[in-house]
């Protein structure tokens, strides 16, 4: 039997074997989505970021050498997606609102009020993080998200350990706020530089 | 929620990084002990608690019909562009080049050995050699005519690069990068210019630094490649800046307007942008 581990399946697809390279992107793509979906905030964006975050992957794979895992790789590459779709959707004409996805549009609860309940959650979220400067965002998003420890997300951003510290806890102090129900904790600004 | 129940209100970046580490199960038994002595960090530490959970809980729903879509196209990307895997393990430095540039002239001598083989049988049978190449001229003729075809390719995101910077560690692993990887493939004198340091961009201030540095004259900075000439995804070949490197990828850097940006030379997909520094 093959090995199934991702070094494996890298070797296989860097051998032109596609079907090692389809069962990677599959095993990969649901993270990648997440990231995806909670730095962008939309549902569509955060589709496309993961289609383009896979195509760099695919054009990166032989270029992949270990040095850190392929997840913490991976997360690199869903991060500048997202951030990439970002600056795409800031350059586009405002749709009606431009706000985050309406309610709905992903599946819930099958019981009505825990339906209601759950859209009203994945609303609030949706905002709450909206509401976070980007570079909090994408750090809060990959330590709770991506369960990323300081280092791999470190490597990801390209940034010093204690600006990975200082964001993480700047955005989750945001955020929290902002959950908790403090109206004016999203329109805090860093005090200090991260 | 009053303002004084606020915790985040007046809190210090000392407060902040303590709260977020008690969530994050990193601090001590002593700093715990400390942090646990402090209405406004354990208040902190559950709002913090509470965006944790929020993220961590509120899963995303997986489009099969997005997914697959996306696979598909990463798949058709991969048999677009198949890679020679054994010619690029990894092992470091120039020698990922010199283990292309083995490769290569090692086909280059099977082909011209098997010409000679064929040419030494078409001469016995005619008594003429003139069609007999002789294998070094098989050799240094396939050779060009590699080189002419690869450069060819090759010139439009990596040429300025590549004309300095033969050796480089990352030199993107695509056919067209492989162009410019080969020895004296954007010089004719054959020498080897110094290798030139090849920025790989991760984000809008690697990008600006990248802008700046080529403003600054850098040796061997100014864009001289056919991408210079020709322009590429739509730009002037003045607007051409120079290349680089994206997340290990082929990265090519164009001014537009007040705007730099890095593009991928081969899909023109925008990797990064930024306000021109």
């Amino acid at each position: 039997m093959a090995a199934d581990d991702d070094a494996s399946l890298i070797s296989a697809a860097r051998a032109g074997d596609t079907v090692a390279l389809d069962r990677l992107l599959r095993r990969h793509y649901d993270r990648v989505l997440a990231v995806c979906r909670r730095v962008t905030g939309h549902d569509a964006d955060a589709a496309d970021a993961a289609q383009e975050a896979l195509m760099a992957i695919v054009r990166g794979l032989d270029r992949f050498d270990g040095r850190s895992s392929f997840g913490t790789w991976v997360y690199r590459i869903a991060t500048n997606a997202s951030l990439d779709e970002l600056r795409r959707r800031r350059r586009r004409p405002l749709l009606a609102g431009g706000q985050p996805d309406a309610p709905g549009t992903e599946p819930v609860d099958a019981t009505a009020a825990n339906r209601l309940d759950a859209i009203d959650a994945r609303s609030e979220l949706d905002a709450a993080l909206a509401g976070l400067a980007e570079e909090f965002r994408v750090a809060v998003v990959l330590r709770d998200v991506g369960d990323l420890d300081y280092a791999e997300i470190a490597e990801v951003l390209g940034v010093p350990l204690g600006t990975v510290k200082s964001r993480i806890a700047r955005g989750r102090a945001l955020l929290g706020a902002a959950l908790s129900g403090n109206s004016d904790a999203s329109d805090q600004r860093p005090r200090s530089a991260p | 929620m009053t303002d004084d129940l606020d915790p985040l209100r007046d809190a210090s970046d000392a407060v902040l990084l303590q709260a977020s580490a008690y969530v994050d199960g990193v601090l001590t038994a002593v700093e715990r002990a400390t942090a646990e002595g402090s209405p406004q960090v354990m208040a902190l530490v559950a709002q913090m608690t509470t965006a944790r959970t929020a993220l961590a809980s509120a899963s995303v729903a997986v489009d099969s019909r997005h997914r697959d879509g996306a696979i598909a196209a990463a798949l058709a990307l991969h048999r677009s562009h198949p890679v020679d895997a054994d010619a690029r393990m990894r092992t470091g430095g120039g020698r990922v080049l010199e283990l292309r540039r083995s490769r290569r002239w090692l086909g280059s001598l099977a082909a011209a050995a098997l010409v000679a083989v064929v040419g030494i049988g078409v001469a016995s049978l005619v008594a003429s050699d003139g069609d007999e190449p002789a294998t070094s001229d098989s050799f240094s003729i396939e050779a060009a005519s590699a080189s002419t075809q690869l450069a060819d390719t090759g010139a439009t995101s990596d040429g300025d690069q590549r004309s300095g910077g033969v050796d480089e560690i990352n030199a993107p692993a695509s056919i067209a990068d492989d162009a410019t990887a080969q020895p004296g493939g954007g010089d004719p004198s054959g020498a080897l210019p110094a290798a030139l340091p090849t920025p790989d961009l991760a984000t809008e201030s690697d990008l600006r630094d990248f802008v700046r540095a080529r403003a600054a004259g850098s040796p061997g900075s100014v864009a001289t490649s056919a991408a210079a000439d020709s322009g590429v995804c739509g730009y002037d070949g003045a607007d051409v800046i120079g290349s680089a490197t994206y997340l290990g990828g082929p990265s090519l850097v164009v001014v537009d307007g007040d705007e730099v940006v890095a593009l991928d030379p081969e899909t023109c997909v925008e990797q990064l942008r930024a306000h021109a520094p």
